[in-house]
């Protein structure tokens, strides 16, 4: 029995190590999600105004999360328009214009129950000694969801709020510079251009930018008219940002029948003032190529095949005769 | 003195035996009371017409006598006296149905509709008549009723035909009299009240808004890497968000916290698996080890774009991340609003560097959520 036991015994104990060897760490994993509106709000403040109301937050998952209130200055996304990040306690205490400490919120935390509007009011009271100019603040939340693991992994956190662009002051100067306006590649196969817009704030106060792209080509025609900025991101004081604008068209034939193959020109016209905006025009070109050239080996190696295949029947039917 | 002492003689005796024999005529031909009775009336404001749009009334009569009626009697609505062709806006038929049930049964009692009223073998019919002037009343007389029982509380439903029900112009009481008859006598009859309002209906607004909102899921709070070996292959997780919004576009951005000092990335209290110093991280390289994610692009056609070095076009190939707040990357955005909720699949990839020490290894990844402003 012993002797029967040893032989076994491999056979026995290698499947049960391989089955706790094979035990995955487990997760306790939670959706996340949050809904907010307003996505954004500007506002126009005197000194010692105050301004109250609330902002929308809801949670359409099935369980219900615990989001921590954030008040903080924000900054853009380096390069990307329309975007906020907020700042780190240490980075709003010294940003100039932050408003952040002009806010403040109902509850510091807020439980999301699932498929609940919940509202959160906030005050901003504009202190007496404001100075002009555009400040801003976010009102942000962040998930506060706990985490039950074992092993190693990555653990999510869900960020959502409302950005403020409070102006204090009547008089801004709305100013930009167009620091570049290029296509991201030279030559494309298919109408797939992507334009890439680069400009800088140089005013006081937020803008945003708004224009049309017309491309010609090599004929003058317009074979193409885009709106530029056609979702209205705005661009901080003080700061630069990369505008996309993608001209797509299945046909290398425009609605106007113009021809879109070879060089084209692009060419860029924006404003950005709010007042007058005629009276300051951002304009630019870039030129690039369509050339459709799968289609142009195709169509060259056809013909090429079409004369050869010729040719070799003219030398047979030569010789056919010669033989005669 | 005398004449009226004679007088008495007649007059008291006179007076008491009207006064028994009148108490024993009120009291045989009093009817019983209703056990049961409702009158539950589709409105309940004041001066409706019955015959404009949203001014019709219909009731539905729930009656329980307290004795057997014999077949062939008649339900009577009786309304108060002074409301003249109020209730009954246009003299003439009704339609009647039998009603097996209502809303406003009280489930378990008498008032609680126990069947249709019964037809005497003709059909229910039912009427409607004007009053005109004082002790004449607007009335509705249901008729052909078949046998009651008493304890069974029958339901009908009348509403409008030739003849026209409406409500009276006056908000407040009104004093309405049912009763089951039989050979045009009262057999059980009650009288109660009911309430008219000026405005019986209570508008309900909501309002669908108009200010942008962007809405933002992430599927899972935890993504499992499962084990990474010290110089070996690199492990992957993943999990989804999805973005919709009523906004111009939408944008995810994301950072980590790392070990909190150098970097974002894995970490395990003593080694960092660093998201690394370039914009990408080639996994499959053996030379290079570290913490990485891609997305995949939520659509082929839609403008929305993931950010160039976070693309899952190159397998083992991921974007990194950096540091608090200042540190986030654009990962990925869209140009334009998105009714419908659309999905990216986050995959994270990991690979341990030779000198990482054994142990449970974490890395915490926000992810911002917005609408452009």
């Amino acid at each position: 029995m012993t002797i029967r036991l040893e032989k076994y015994k491999g056979i026995i104990f290698l499947p049960i190590l391989i089955l706790l060897l094979s035990v995955s760490p487990s997760f306790a994993q939670t959706d996340l999600s949050i809904g907010v509106a307003p996505t954004s709000k500007v506002l126009k403040m005197s000194p010692g105004e105050v301004y109250s109301d609330e902002i929308v937050f809801w949670n359409i998952s099935q369980t219900g999360d615990t989001y921590k209130v954030f008040i903080s200055g924000f900054e853009q996304i380096e390069n990307q328009p329309g975007t906020a990040i907020i700042l780190t306690p240490e980075d709003d205490a010294k940003a100039l214009y932050s408003a952040s400490k002009w806010f403040t919120t109902e509850k510091d935390t807020l439980y999301l129950e699932p498929n609940k509007n919940i509202k959160l009011k906030y005050s901003i009271t504009v202190p007496q000694d404001a100075t002009k100019g555009e400040f801003n603040a976010e009102i942000f939340l962040i998930s506060q969801t706990e985490f039950e693991q074992i092993g190693t992994g990555a653990f999510t956190n869900l960020a959502a709020g409302t950005p403020f662009l409070i102006q204090i002051g009547d008089e801004f100067v709305e100013n930009a510079e167009l620091l570049s306006f290029i296509s991201d590649k030279k030559i494309y196969e298919k109408i797939n251009v992507k334009l890439l817009t680069h400009i800088k704030n140089i005013g006081d106060t937020h803008i945003t930018p708004t224009g049309e792209i017309v491309i010609e080509n090599i004929f003058r025609q317009e074979v193409a008219r885009l709106p530029f900025n056609k979702n209205n991101q705005s661009l901080l004081r003080d700061t630069d940002g990369n505008y996309e604008d993608i001209w797509l068209q299945s046909s290398y034939l425009s609605p106007n029948n113009a021809i879109a193959l070879g060089p084209l020109k692009a060419k860029l016209f924006v404003t950005y003032r709010s007042f007058q905006p005629g009276f300051a025009v951002l304009n630019a070109e870039t030129t690039f190529w369509i050339i459709p050239w799968k289609i142009i080996i195709a169509i060259t190696v056809t013909i090429l095949l079409a004369i050869i295949v010729k040719a070799i029947r003219k030398n047979l039917a030569k010789k056919n005769n010669e033989n005669r | 003195m005398k004449k009226i002492l004679s007088l008495l003689k007649y007059l008291l005796p006179t007076s008491v035996l009207i006064f028994f024999v009148s108490f024993i005529l009120l009291s045989t031909t009093q009817a019983a009371t209703l056990a049961a009775v409702y009158l539950f009336m589709s409105r309940l404001k004041v001066d409706l017409d019955g015959v404009s749009a949203g001014e019709t009334v219909e009731m539905i009569l729930a009656i329980d006598t307290a004795s057997a009626v014999t077949s062939g009697g008649t339900v009577t609505i009786e309304f108060p006296d002074g409301e003249d062709a109020m209730w009954c806006r246009t003299a003439g038929a009704l339609t009647v149905a039998t009603q097996a049930s209502s809303a406003a049964d009280l489930t378990g009692s008498n008032w609680q509709i126990d069947s249709g009223l019964p037809n005497s073998g003709s059909a229910l019919t039912a009427a409607c008549v004007q009053g005109s002037g004082a002790g004449s009343v607007d009335k509705i007389t249901i008729s052909n009723v078949g046998a009651l029982a008493a304890g069974t509380t029958y339901g009908a439903k009348l509403s409008s035909n030739t003849g026209k029900l409406g409500t009276d112009d006056t908000a407040g009481e009104h004093i309405i009299s049912v009763a089951a008859n039989y050979g045009g006598t009262p057999i059980d009859s009650k009288s109660f009240k009911i309430y008219l309002v000026t405005d019986d209906v209570v508008v309900i607004t909501a309002t669908v808004s108009a200010v942008p909102s962007v809405v933002c899921a992430i599927s899972s709070n935890s993504v499992n890497l499962g084990t990474l070996y010290p110089g070996g292959t690199y492990a992957t997780g993943s999990h989804t968000i999805s973005t919709s919004t009523t906004s111009s576009g939408y944008y995810w951005a994301v950072y980590g916290t790392g070990d909190s000092s150098t970097d974002a990335g894995l970490y395990n209290a003593t080694t960092l698996i660093p998201s690394g110093a370039t914009a990408t991280l080639d996994l499959t390289n053996a030379a290079v080890y570290g913490f990485g994610m891609t997305l995949s692009d939520p659509d082929s056609t839609d403008p929305a774009t993931v950010t160039t070095n976070f693309v899952d076009t190159t397998v083992g190939t991921f974007g990194t991340i950096d540091r608090l707040y200042s540190g986030a990357k654009l990962v990925l955005y869209q140009n334009g609003t998105q009714g419908t909720t659309e999905q990216s699949t986050v995959t994270y990839g990991a690979k341990a560097q030779a000198a990482a020490t054994s142990g449970t290894y974490n890395e915490y990844v926000y992810f911002i959520c917005g609408g452009y402003y």
